[in-house]
Protein backbone atom coordinates (compact mmCIF):
# COMPACT_ATOMS: atom_id res chain seq x y z
CA UNK A 1 0.00 0.00 0.00
CA UNK A 2 1.49 3.35 -0.97
CA UNK A 3 1.89 6.01 1.67
CA UNK A 4 -0.30 9.10 1.11
CA UNK A 5 1.57 12.09 -0.30
CA UNK A 6 3.24 14.56 2.06
CA UNK A 7 1.73 17.98 2.50
CA UNK A 8 3.87 21.08 2.40
CA UNK A 9 2.36 24.37 3.58
CA UNK A 10 3.43 27.94 3.76
CA UNK A 11 1.43 30.24 5.96
CA UNK A 12 1.86 33.95 5.39
CA UNK A 13 1.10 35.95 8.52
CA UNK A 14 1.48 39.51 9.75
CA UNK A 15 3.30 39.36 13.09
CA UNK A 16 0.97 38.37 15.86
CA UNK A 17 -2.14 40.13 14.57
CA UNK A 18 -5.35 38.44 15.62
CA UNK A 19 -6.36 36.80 12.34
CA UNK A 20 -2.81 35.63 11.70
CA UNK A 21 -2.54 34.08 15.15
CA UNK A 22 -5.89 32.35 14.59
CA UNK A 23 -4.75 30.98 11.25
CA UNK A 24 -1.58 29.55 12.81
CA UNK A 25 -3.59 27.87 15.55
CA UNK A 26 -6.18 26.52 13.12
CA UNK A 27 -3.59 25.14 10.71
CA UNK A 28 -1.73 23.43 13.56
CA UNK A 29 -4.96 21.88 14.82
CA UNK A 30 -5.92 20.75 11.32
CA UNK A 31 -2.57 19.09 10.73
CA UNK A 32 -2.56 17.47 14.15
CA UNK A 33 -5.89 15.81 13.56
CA UNK A 34 -5.61 14.98 9.84
CA UNK A 35 -1.99 14.91 8.74
CA UNK A 36 0.04 13.40 11.55
CA UNK A 37 3.69 12.94 10.55
CA UNK A 38 3.14 13.85 6.94
CA UNK A 39 3.18 17.57 6.74
CA UNK A 40 5.57 20.49 6.82
CA UNK A 41 4.60 24.01 7.78
CA UNK A 42 6.62 27.12 7.15
CA UNK A 43 5.40 30.32 8.69
CA UNK A 44 6.36 33.48 6.79
CA UNK A 45 5.95 36.81 8.55
CA UNK A 46 5.35 39.54 5.96
CA UNK A 47 6.53 42.17 8.46
CA UNK A 48 9.92 40.48 8.53
CA UNK A 49 10.06 39.34 4.89
CA UNK A 50 7.86 41.69 2.86
CA UNK A 51 9.77 41.07 -0.36
CA UNK A 52 9.15 37.37 -0.16
CA UNK A 53 5.40 37.85 0.04
CA UNK A 54 5.51 40.10 -2.99
CA UNK A 55 7.63 37.63 -4.95
CA UNK A 56 5.23 34.81 -4.06
CA UNK A 57 2.23 36.88 -5.06
CA UNK A 58 0.74 37.07 -1.58
CA UNK A 59 -1.48 40.14 -1.31
CA UNK A 60 -3.25 39.52 1.96
CA UNK A 61 -2.52 37.90 5.30
CA UNK A 62 -3.21 35.40 6.61
CA UNK A 63 -2.79 33.32 3.43
CA UNK A 64 -2.20 29.61 3.45
CA UNK A 65 -0.35 28.18 0.45
CA UNK A 66 -0.45 24.48 -0.25
CA UNK A 67 2.81 23.85 -2.12
CA UNK A 68 2.55 20.07 -2.12
CA UNK A 69 0.82 18.17 -3.45
CA UNK A 70 0.55 20.19 -6.63
CA UNK A 71 -1.34 22.11 -7.91
CA UNK A 72 -0.48 25.00 -5.61
CA UNK A 73 -3.53 26.36 -3.81
CA UNK A 74 -4.01 29.52 -1.79
CA UNK A 75 -6.55 30.09 0.95
CA UNK A 76 -7.02 33.54 2.45
CA UNK A 77 -8.38 33.94 5.98
CA UNK A 78 -8.26 32.51 9.46
CA UNK A 79 -9.06 28.91 8.36
CA UNK A 80 -11.89 28.96 10.89
CA UNK A 81 -14.27 27.04 8.60
CA UNK A 82 -12.58 23.70 9.04
CA UNK A 83 -14.80 21.76 6.60
CA UNK A 84 -14.41 24.31 3.83
CA UNK A 85 -10.66 24.41 4.36
CA UNK A 86 -10.39 20.61 4.27
CA UNK A 87 -12.39 20.63 1.09
CA UNK A 88 -10.19 23.29 -0.48
CA UNK A 89 -7.08 21.36 0.48
CA UNK A 90 -8.46 18.10 -0.87
CA UNK A 91 -8.44 16.50 2.56
CA UNK A 92 -12.13 15.88 2.81
CA UNK A 93 -11.87 12.15 2.27
CA UNK A 94 -9.15 11.80 4.89
CA UNK A 95 -11.14 13.73 7.47
CA UNK A 96 -14.29 11.73 6.80
CA UNK B 1 0.05 84.91 3.44
CA UNK B 2 -2.96 83.35 5.04
CA UNK B 3 -2.61 79.64 4.35
CA UNK B 4 -6.15 78.84 5.37
CA UNK B 5 -7.53 80.85 2.51
CA UNK B 6 -5.08 79.63 -0.10
CA UNK B 7 -7.20 78.09 -2.90
CA UNK B 8 -4.50 75.47 -3.63
CA UNK B 9 -4.60 74.33 -0.05
CA UNK B 10 -8.39 74.14 0.04
CA UNK B 11 -8.27 72.05 -3.14
CA UNK B 12 -5.55 69.77 -1.74
CA UNK B 13 -7.52 69.32 1.48
CA UNK B 14 -10.60 68.31 -0.43
CA UNK B 15 -8.58 65.88 -2.50
CA UNK B 16 -7.09 64.30 0.64
CA UNK B 17 -10.55 64.06 2.22
CA UNK B 18 -11.84 62.32 -0.89
CA UNK B 19 -8.88 59.91 -0.90
CA UNK B 20 -9.43 59.01 2.75
CA UNK B 21 -13.09 58.41 1.99
CA UNK B 22 -12.15 56.09 -0.88
CA UNK B 23 -9.63 54.28 1.30
CA UNK B 24 -12.18 53.71 4.04
CA UNK B 25 -14.78 52.46 1.55
CA UNK B 26 -12.22 50.11 0.00
CA UNK B 27 -11.20 48.86 3.36
CA UNK B 28 -14.80 48.27 4.36
CA UNK B 29 -15.45 46.38 1.12
CA UNK B 30 -12.37 44.29 1.68
CA UNK B 31 -13.48 43.44 5.21
CA UNK B 32 -16.87 42.36 3.84
CA UNK B 33 -15.28 40.24 1.12
CA UNK B 34 -12.92 38.51 3.50
CA UNK B 35 -15.39 38.31 6.41
CA UNK B 36 -12.95 40.33 8.47
CA UNK B 37 -10.43 37.51 8.36
CA UNK B 38 -7.61 39.51 6.82
CA UNK B 39 -5.01 41.55 8.71
CA UNK B 40 -2.88 43.06 5.95
CA UNK B 41 -2.98 43.78 2.26
CA UNK B 42 -0.05 44.37 -0.04
CA UNK B 43 0.10 47.41 -2.28
CA UNK B 44 1.22 47.21 -5.90
CA UNK B 45 4.63 48.45 -4.81
CA UNK B 46 4.90 45.55 -2.40
CA UNK B 47 4.33 47.58 0.73
CA UNK B 48 2.27 45.93 3.46
CA UNK B 49 -0.75 47.79 4.80
CA UNK B 50 -2.14 46.86 8.15
CA UNK B 51 -5.94 47.16 8.06
CA UNK B 52 -7.53 49.52 10.57
CA UNK B 53 -9.18 46.81 12.64
CA UNK B 54 -5.92 44.90 12.95
CA UNK B 55 -4.16 48.14 13.87
CA UNK B 56 -6.65 48.71 16.66
CA UNK B 57 -6.28 45.13 17.87
CA UNK B 58 -2.50 45.48 17.94
CA UNK B 59 -2.74 48.80 19.75
CA UNK B 60 -5.15 47.33 22.27
CA UNK B 61 -2.93 44.31 22.80
CA UNK B 62 0.13 46.51 23.17
CA UNK B 63 -1.67 48.65 25.75
CA UNK B 64 -2.76 45.51 27.63
CA UNK B 65 0.81 44.25 27.57
CA UNK B 66 2.07 47.58 28.92
CA UNK B 67 -0.53 47.48 31.69
CA UNK B 68 0.49 43.93 32.56
CA UNK B 69 4.16 44.97 32.70
CA UNK B 70 3.29 47.96 34.88
CA UNK B 71 1.26 45.77 37.22
CA UNK B 72 4.12 43.30 37.45
CA UNK B 73 6.54 46.13 38.20
CA UNK B 74 4.15 47.47 40.83
CA UNK B 75 4.12 44.06 42.55
CA UNK B 76 7.92 43.88 42.43
CA UNK B 77 8.17 47.46 43.63
CA UNK B 78 5.96 46.70 46.61
CA UNK B 79 7.79 43.46 47.38
CA UNK B 80 11.23 45.08 47.63
CA UNK B 81 12.58 44.86 51.19
CA UNK B 82 13.12 48.62 51.30
CA UNK B 83 11.15 51.82 51.32
CA UNK B 84 11.41 53.19 47.80
CA UNK B 85 10.05 56.30 46.18
CA UNK B 86 10.65 58.41 43.10
CA UNK B 87 10.54 62.16 43.29
CA UNK B 88 10.65 64.80 40.60
CA UNK B 89 13.05 67.71 40.86
CA UNK B 90 10.40 69.81 42.62
CA UNK B 91 10.08 67.58 45.71
CA UNK B 92 6.88 65.88 44.48
CA UNK B 93 6.41 62.14 44.96
CA UNK B 94 5.90 60.41 41.62
CA UNK B 95 5.84 56.80 42.83
CA UNK B 96 6.06 55.26 46.25
CA UNK B 97 6.06 51.63 47.26
CA UNK B 98 3.78 50.10 49.86
CA UNK B 99 6.46 49.73 52.51
CA UNK B 100 7.32 53.42 52.30
CA UNK B 101 3.66 54.42 52.29
CA UNK B 102 3.07 52.24 55.37
CA UNK B 103 5.94 53.98 57.15
CA UNK B 104 4.35 57.32 56.32
CA UNK B 105 1.03 55.97 57.59
CA UNK B 106 -0.91 56.68 54.41
CA UNK B 107 -2.18 54.67 51.44
CA UNK B 108 -0.05 54.78 48.28
CA UNK B 109 -2.80 56.55 46.32
CA UNK B 110 -2.81 59.40 48.79
CA UNK B 111 0.91 59.96 48.47
CA UNK B 112 1.62 59.63 44.76
CA UNK B 113 1.48 63.02 43.10
CA UNK B 114 1.75 64.85 46.40
CA UNK B 115 4.48 67.24 47.43
CA UNK B 116 6.75 66.16 50.29
CA UNK B 117 5.93 69.57 51.82
CA UNK B 118 2.36 68.37 52.36
CA UNK B 119 3.39 65.06 53.91
CA UNK B 120 6.36 66.10 56.03
CA UNK B 121 5.93 69.88 56.42
CA UNK B 122 8.72 70.11 58.99
CA UNK B 123 11.35 67.93 57.37
CA UNK B 124 10.58 68.72 53.71
CA UNK B 125 13.14 71.51 53.41
CA UNK B 126 15.92 69.33 54.86
CA UNK B 127 15.10 66.40 52.54
CA UNK B 128 14.94 68.73 49.57
CA UNK B 129 18.35 70.22 50.38
CA UNK B 130 19.79 66.71 50.10
CA UNK B 131 17.89 66.16 46.85
CA UNK B 132 19.14 69.40 45.35
CA UNK B 133 22.70 68.27 45.94
CA UNK B 134 21.99 65.09 43.96
CA UNK B 135 20.03 66.94 41.25
CA UNK B 136 22.75 69.54 40.75
CA UNK B 137 25.73 67.20 40.90
CA UNK B 138 24.10 64.21 39.20
CA UNK B 139 26.07 62.06 41.66
CA UNK B 140 24.25 59.57 43.91
CA UNK B 141 24.34 60.17 47.64
CA UNK B 142 24.67 56.81 49.30
CA UNK B 143 24.46 55.52 52.83
CA UNK B 144 22.89 58.54 54.54
CA UNK B 145 22.14 57.27 58.04
CA UNK B 146 19.52 59.17 60.00
CA UNK B 147 17.11 58.71 62.85
CA UNK B 148 13.42 59.27 62.28
CA UNK B 149 10.55 59.21 64.67
CA UNK B 150 7.89 56.76 63.51
CA UNK B 151 4.17 57.58 63.76
CA UNK B 152 3.92 55.86 67.12
CA UNK B 153 6.92 57.76 68.43
CA UNK B 154 9.44 54.92 68.11
CA UNK B 155 13.00 55.61 67.04
CA UNK B 156 13.53 54.43 63.50
CA UNK B 157 17.01 54.31 62.04
CA UNK B 158 17.19 54.35 58.27
CA UNK B 159 19.97 54.17 55.75
CA UNK B 160 19.05 56.11 52.64
CA UNK B 161 20.46 56.11 49.12
CA UNK B 162 19.50 58.89 46.74
CA UNK B 163 20.14 58.13 43.10
CA UNK B 164 19.55 60.61 40.26
CA UNK B 165 17.66 59.49 37.15
CA UNK B 166 18.67 61.28 33.97
CA UNK B 167 16.98 61.66 30.60
CA UNK B 168 18.85 60.79 27.42
CA UNK B 169 20.50 64.22 27.38
CA UNK B 170 21.93 63.64 30.84
CA UNK B 171 19.60 66.09 32.58
CA UNK B 172 18.43 64.87 35.98
CA UNK B 173 14.65 64.45 35.81
CA UNK B 174 13.93 62.56 38.99
CA UNK B 175 15.43 60.96 42.04
CA UNK B 176 15.04 57.45 43.36
CA UNK B 177 15.21 57.25 47.11
CA UNK B 178 15.75 53.90 48.78
CA UNK B 179 15.58 53.74 52.53
CA UNK B 180 16.33 50.65 54.56
CA UNK B 181 15.24 50.16 58.13
CA UNK B 182 18.48 49.51 60.00
CA UNK B 183 17.03 50.00 63.50
CA UNK B 184 17.88 46.45 64.55
CA UNK B 185 21.49 46.54 63.38
CA UNK B 186 21.83 50.02 64.85
CA UNK B 187 20.67 48.67 68.22
CA UNK B 188 23.09 45.76 67.94
CA UNK B 189 25.85 48.20 67.12
CA UNK B 190 25.03 50.25 70.20
CA UNK B 191 25.01 47.11 72.35
CA UNK B 192 28.37 46.11 70.91
CA UNK B 193 29.79 49.56 71.71
CA UNK B 194 28.50 49.25 75.27
CA UNK B 195 30.17 45.86 75.65
CA UNK B 196 33.43 47.25 74.32
CA UNK B 197 33.24 50.16 76.74
CA UNK B 198 32.63 47.85 79.67
CA UNK B 199 35.55 45.71 78.59
CA UNK B 200 37.97 48.61 78.56
CA UNK B 201 36.67 49.83 81.93
CA UNK B 202 37.26 46.33 83.27
CA UNK B 203 40.84 46.26 82.02
CA UNK B 204 41.47 49.68 83.52
CA UNK B 205 39.89 48.68 86.87
CA UNK B 206 42.02 45.52 86.99
CA UNK B 207 45.20 47.52 86.48
CA UNK B 208 44.23 50.13 89.08
CA UNK B 209 43.23 47.46 91.61
CA UNK B 210 46.64 45.78 91.40
CA UNK B 211 48.54 49.01 91.89
CA UNK B 212 46.18 50.03 94.67
CA UNK B 213 46.66 46.70 96.43
CA UNK B 214 50.40 47.23 96.42
CA UNK B 215 49.98 50.63 98.05
CA UNK B 216 47.57 49.19 100.63
CA UNK B 217 50.08 46.43 101.50
CA UNK B 218 52.69 49.07 102.24
CA UNK B 219 50.27 51.00 104.52
CA UNK B 220 49.21 47.89 106.33
CA UNK B 221 52.79 46.62 106.63
CA UNK B 222 54.05 49.81 108.26
CA UNK B 223 51.01 50.05 110.54
CA UNK B 224 51.71 46.49 111.72
CA UNK B 225 55.38 47.31 112.29
CA UNK B 226 54.40 50.34 114.43
CA UNK B 227 52.12 48.13 116.50
CA UNK B 228 54.77 45.43 117.03
CA UNK B 229 57.49 47.91 117.91
CA UNK B 230 55.47 48.84 121.03
CA UNK B 231 55.86 51.94 123.17
CA UNK B 232 52.60 53.38 121.93
CA UNK B 233 49.98 55.00 124.09
CA UNK B 234 46.55 53.26 124.14
CA UNK B 235 44.96 55.96 121.93
CA UNK B 236 47.85 55.55 119.44
CA UNK B 237 47.21 51.78 119.34
CA UNK B 238 43.58 52.59 118.65
CA UNK B 239 44.61 54.88 115.75
CA UNK B 240 46.62 52.06 114.27
CA UNK B 241 43.63 49.73 114.60
CA UNK B 242 41.58 52.30 112.67
CA UNK B 243 44.25 52.39 109.93
CA UNK B 244 44.20 48.59 109.78
CA UNK B 245 40.42 48.43 109.60
CA UNK B 246 40.35 51.04 106.79
CA UNK B 247 43.03 49.22 104.77
CA UNK B 248 41.12 45.99 105.27
CA UNK B 249 37.99 47.58 103.82
CA UNK B 250 40.00 49.07 100.95
CA UNK B 251 41.51 45.64 100.20
CA UNK B 252 38.03 44.14 100.05
CA UNK B 253 37.05 46.87 97.57
CA UNK B 254 40.04 46.25 95.32
CA UNK B 255 39.23 42.52 95.39
CA UNK B 256 35.80 43.39 94.03
CA UNK B 257 37.39 45.53 91.33
CA UNK B 258 39.66 42.62 90.38
CA UNK B 259 36.67 40.29 90.19
CA UNK B 260 34.85 42.77 87.92
CA UNK B 261 37.82 43.05 85.58
CA UNK B 262 37.85 39.31 84.92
Amino acid sequence: MSRPANFKFQLYVAGDTQNSALAVANLNALCRSNLVDRHEIEIVDVFREPKRALADGIFMTPTLVRLMPVPVRKIVGTLNQMQTVLQALGLESIAA
Amino acid sequence: MNLEKSPELVEANEEIAALIETLFTAEQRLEELTAGEVDTVAGRDGRTFLLRRAQEQLRFREAAKQTAILNELRVLFDMMPAMIWFKDTENNILRINKRAADAAGKPVAELEGKSVREIYPQEAAKYFADDLEVIQSGIPKLGIVEMLKSRDGKELWVQTDKVPVSDKDGKVISIVVMAQDITESKQLEQQFRQVQKMESIGTLAGGVAHDFNNILSVIQGYADMLKTDGGLSPPQVDYIEQINAATFRATALTRQLLLFSR
